[in-house]
């Protein structure tokens, strides 16, 4: 439920921002639109709500990689379509599936509008949680055209110990492949029954790459920045770190994970249940639940027993890409993957902007920055001083001094009760989020960590809470106010709350 | 010449129930007694440290028993053990414009080499006798550095990390010891950390990684049955344990506070932070000053050139990634043939006196790994003597740093197999001394003095460091039961 929540008056607001007030105005005079008091509407999906027939401008590989590297491209799209089973099969490097599993493979879950993307909208669990005769049940928190959300229970069974994993959704009992293997699923009707589940979404990891080389000098330099600005706001942030080399961590809800090989290690054991190099045990050790299975190939090195997936040392192969397990290869196909392009950027003349019009967009960016977004969703805007990231000198030529226009300061920030999960990763406290990168978002079904709207007008302001006994308010009060102050504004497309939308949908 | 040990012996107390293994411990002591003619008038004396196999004792004729790759790995397998080698034993240089391979030391580090600091007694154990940072720290072999060599370390001390633990205005993760800056690299000028102004600094010794294979895949439900056997015992005698978890709710495994799950993200964060050499899992400078970061970055990546190049194909694969493999394949460190004191008894009847004072209840004596999807690595007996778990150890071994659920005064059950070849214990290498090492387990009982730093419950090991004392009041083999518990530890 929204929370209530004084505006400030369009008298203060423009007292405030004035001077960044006065291009919107000049673009109305050309547009000879007039203002109206009304809240933006949300253009829906780049490609499937407007702009169809657009190209999506996502998962293509980064431009510049070495022709060794250009090699790695079809494997691994391959790759990442590949179907986990439990056991059997033709293919060694596709057994594994379980015990418990969320989805059986990459693609499934991040899928939308490309390979390495986030999730589909129509949910695509229902083609996965009854195959090979799987007996599972759909949990009630899984919709057919809602997003693939995986849940996590905060505590453990007593209510007060800190839980916070992953509990998969389904099992492997009753699948063809499965052997005597019975186990039930956990039941997420007594947790939620007791207050004690929470869902993520899937995240995509276009530009993935990139982000993973920022220096951290340069996200604590960012943190730094605008600093009058930001606490005259109530914005601070502050990164997640690494327990191992005090590194920024930065992939993940809660920029949980450092790397894009740490965070599939993880996925490959937590989503998919493959065991591998670096989780190399079965979560649920259930006898007759883990490896070897009896459709195993012969000599094969699936299902002979754990890890699931490993190094392959069976097969030394003519391509160097079919040695390493899954999550290292995992995190080739992610590092290569080039960071979305927004529409405007495309070609597409007007098209490329919700509205019709590029200026829409254009003076969407303005306002972005102008309210204060910018200052957590880190990205370069034409026309204002702020500028994104830059990747340092790579050793992946392609990676090399590239922009970064993540729009993400990459730290994480207290978003308040209203968003909080009560689960604590790293330096992430419960009610903690990461900035959420928004180069794609126009091309995105579902929005916040729990998928809990699918209109970007409603996520924006899902980002306000007010102060709780347990929590502070969110750190995007003051911008969510100026935000909803836009809406009395004259903007390009009838309100600068209108443009700033437009704006957002056209990443 | 010693007289090898008397395995069956001690197999079958090994497997006896309490009474009858406290029967046969009794019988066994009162023979080995009688054959010895050790005088009771050594009862009382406290027992003392034979000192490390291979260099104090069994020097000659005795297999070292570590540092072997496991046996039965598959021909495909064996191939990859000289390139698994190669980069464990390989100097990383700081920079190299003809390569990748091997380079990216810095711009802050320990030392160059995995096997620098784990080489006790062979390649992949702990620190060797003397101390190998006095190789590296002015050179590489190729660069000149600036540095000095900190007070803590010592010529003939192990080689130790620095850690500033929070309460002491640090942030409790390791500090790296030396820059590159220096002739070689003129345009770095950063300071080595001011280690004689700290206060509060604590200390870790390399651990070995013998056997480390075994326990990655070792499953998660037998270290948490053995986390609830015996409970009544444990309690009785304030006996706890929790594991560490990791991200997937697995339990983490490796280091000194079990902080790591696997040797993989192990090998990853030990190539970033004791090397300097950032990876594919650890992709930034920990110091990013400029003129510093003088190397691409991630320094050490996939080998994607190998489908045009002849190398061997496990150059396709990251250093990590061999380093990795490297561990993964060390088969487990393998008893000494021959007891201290040269009367195989000595040490059965030490074994006994091992579990009848139930230092076994954290010091597992072995888990049995599952299948393995490397055949060589299941269904095998693990005799790490470890239950992988966190225990509170008290005030005097604090070091005031959490990880993970590893609270300040937590540590991991190290593993004791390989413990007769090591020179140094405990987390900070406080002693040399075995006997002083049991001792250091309880508070109230050290003998270097606390040195530990915080306020925190009592150890666990308290009442069991009470019993070891009272060993030495019992007659045994070689003197005393004290004696033949130590005696059995220097033959492991």
């Amino acid at each position: 439920m929204m929370q209530s929540r004084s505006y400030i008056s369009v008298k203060s607001w423009c007292f405030r921002k004035a001077p960044l007030a006065i291009l919107p105005l000049l673009l109305l005079a050309f547009a000879g639109v007039s203002a109206r008091a009304q809240t933006a509407t949300d253009p829906g999906v780049r490609g499937v709500s407007w702009c169809v027939g657009c190209p999506n401008g996502a998962g293509g590989y980064l431009s510049g990689l070495s022709s060794n590297q250009q090699q790695m491209d079809t494997p691994a799209a391959n790759f990442i379509n590949e179907v986990n089973i439990v056991a059997g099969g033709d293919n060694v490097k596709r057994v594994g599936l379980g015990p418990g599993f969320d989805s059986n493979d990459c693609q499934g879950c991040h899928a939308f509008p490309a390979g390495g993307g986030s999730s589909l909208l129509a949910n695509p669990l229902f083609g996965v949680y009854q195959l090979m005769g799987a007996e599972n049940v759909m949990p009630f928190f899984e919709t057919p055209n809602g997003p693939t959300v995986v849940a996590r229970f905060p505590y453990q069974s007593d209510l007060t110990t800190p839980d916070g994993h992953v509990h998969q959704l389904f099992t492997i009992t009753g699948r063809t492949d499965a052997g005597t293997c019975d186990i039930p699923q956990p039941d997420f009707n007594a947790a939620a029954a007791e207050n004690n589940l929470i869902f993520r979404q899937t995240t995509p990891f276009f530009g993935g790459g990139l982000v993973e080389i920022i220096r951290d000098s340069d996200i604590i330099a960012n943190m730094s920045a605008n600093l009058t600005e930001k606490m005259a706001l109530g914005i601070s942030g502050h990164p997640n770190t690494s327990g191992d080399d005090g590194s920024v961590t930065r992939f993940g809800w809660k920029a949980q994970k450092r790397s894009l090989l740490l965070f599939a290690g993880e996925a490959y054991n937590v989503e998919e249940g493959v065991s591998n190099e670096l989780f190399p045990n079965e979560l649920n050790e259930t006898p007759g639940c883990t490896p070897p299975f009896p459709l195993g190939p012969p000599n094969g090195n699936g299902t002979h027993g754990v890890p699931d997936d490993r190094t392959d040392w069976a097969n030394l192969p003519a391509e160097g890409f079919l040695m390493p397990g899954d999550p290292e290869r995992f995190a080739i196909f992610g590092r290569f993957l080039a960071p979305p392009t927004p529409s405007t950027q495309m070609g597409l003349g007007n098209e490329g902007c919700p509205g019709g019009s590029l200026s829409s967009c254009s003076n969407g960016a303005i306002q972005f920055a102008s309210i204060g977004c910018v200052l957590c969703h880190t990205a370069t805007i034409p026309g204002t001083s702020y500028t994104g990231f830059t990747t340092p000198t790579s050793s992946i030529n392609a990676l090399s001094s590239q922009p970064v226009n993540l729009f993400s300061d990459v730290l994480v920030h207290d978003m308040g009760s209203c968003d909080a999960d009560n689960v604590t990763q790293g330096q992430a406290s419960g009610d903690e989020f990461r900035t959420a990168p928004l180069w794609g978002i126009g091309q995105r079904g579902f929005f916040m960590h729990d998928g809990r709207t699918s209109d970007i007008v409603q996520a924006v302001e899902d980002h306000y809470c007010v102060v709780s006994e347990q929590y502070p308010a969110s750190e995007a009060n003051a911008v969510v106010d100026a935000f909803n102050g836009l809406a009395n504004v004259s903007g390009v497309d009838g309100t600068a709350q209108q443009d700033l939308i437009n704006f957002l949908r056209s990443l | 010449m010693m007289e090898p040990k008397n395995r069956r012996v001690r197999q079958l107390a090994k497997r006896a129930s309490r009474p009858v293994r406290l029967l046969a411990l009794g019988v066994v002591a009162s023979w080995a007694l009688a054959l010895t003619g050790v005088l009771w008038a050594q009862l009382g004396q406290q027992a003392t440290d034979p000192g490390v196999r291979g260099i104090n004792w069994c020097t000659t004729g005795c297999t070292n028993g570590a540092g072997t790759f496991q046996s039965t790995l598959t021909a495909q397998e064996q191939e990859s053990e000289p390139a698994a080698q190669t980069q464990f034993t390989t100097a990383a240089i700081v920079s190299n414009p003809n390569g990748v391979m091997d380079t990216g030391l810095g711009p802050r580090f320990n030392s160059n080499s995995c096997s620098s600091c784990h080489q006790q007694p062979a390649l992949g154990g702990s620190s060797p006798s003397s101390n190998p940072l006095f190789q590296v720290y002015q050179s590489d072999g190729t660069d000149h550095f600036n540095n000095t060599m900190p007070s803590f370390e010592t010529q003939s001390g192990p080689a130790l990390v620095p850690h500033l633990p929070t309460s002491s205005g640090g942030n409790g993760l390791a500090q790296q010891l030396f820059t590159i800056a220096g002739t070689s690299f003129p345009g770095c000028t950063i300071q080595q950390p001011t280690f004689s102004q700290e206060t509060g600094l604590v200390y870790r010794q390399p651990l070995p990684t013998f056997g480390d294979g075994y326990i990655d895949i070792v499953e998660n439900k037998d270290i948490i049955n053995n986390l609830n056997s015996n409970l009544s015992l444990k309690t009785s005698l304030g006996i706890g344990g929790v594991a560490n978890i990791a991200d997937d709710g697995s339990v983490s495994r490796l280091g000194w506070k079990a902080q790591w799950r696997a040797i993989l993200p192990a090998a990853g964060s030990e190539e970033q932070v004791e090397e300097g050499i950032t990876n594919e899992m650890f992709l930034t400078e920990i110091d990013q000053t400029t003129g510093c970061d003088v190397n691409a970055i991630p320094e050490d990546a996939t080998n994607y050139a190998y489908t045009e190049s002849s190398m061997t194909p496990w150059y396709f694969l990251a250093d990590a990634e061999r380093d990795a493999m490297f561990v993964r394949f060390l088969e487990q460190p393998t008893e000494g043939q021959y007891c201290p004191g040269g009367n195989a008894s000595s040490c059965s009847n030490g074994q006994a006196e091992f579990q009848s004072i139930h230092c076994n209840l954290c010091h597992t004596v072995s888990y049995t790994t599952p299948p393995a999807s490397i055949p060589s690595q299941g269904h095998i007996v693990a005799n790490l003597y470890s239950d992988l778990l966190l225990h509170h150890m008290g005030s005097c071994l604090a070091d005031n740093i959490t990880q993970g659920l590893a609270l300040g005064d937590m540590w991991r059950t190290p593993p004791l197999w390989n413990v007769g070849q090591r020179i140094w214990f405990m987390h900070d290498a406080r002693t040399n001394n075995i006997v002083t090492a049991i001792k250091e387990h309880a508070d109230g009982f050290q003998t270097s003095g606390c040195t530990g730093v915080g306020s925190y419950q009592n150890s666990e090991a308290d009442a069991v460091i009470k019993a070891f004392n009272n060993l030495a009041n019992v007659a045994g083999v070689d003197g005393t039961a004290q004696q033949d518990l130590i005696n059995f530890l220097r033959s492991l």
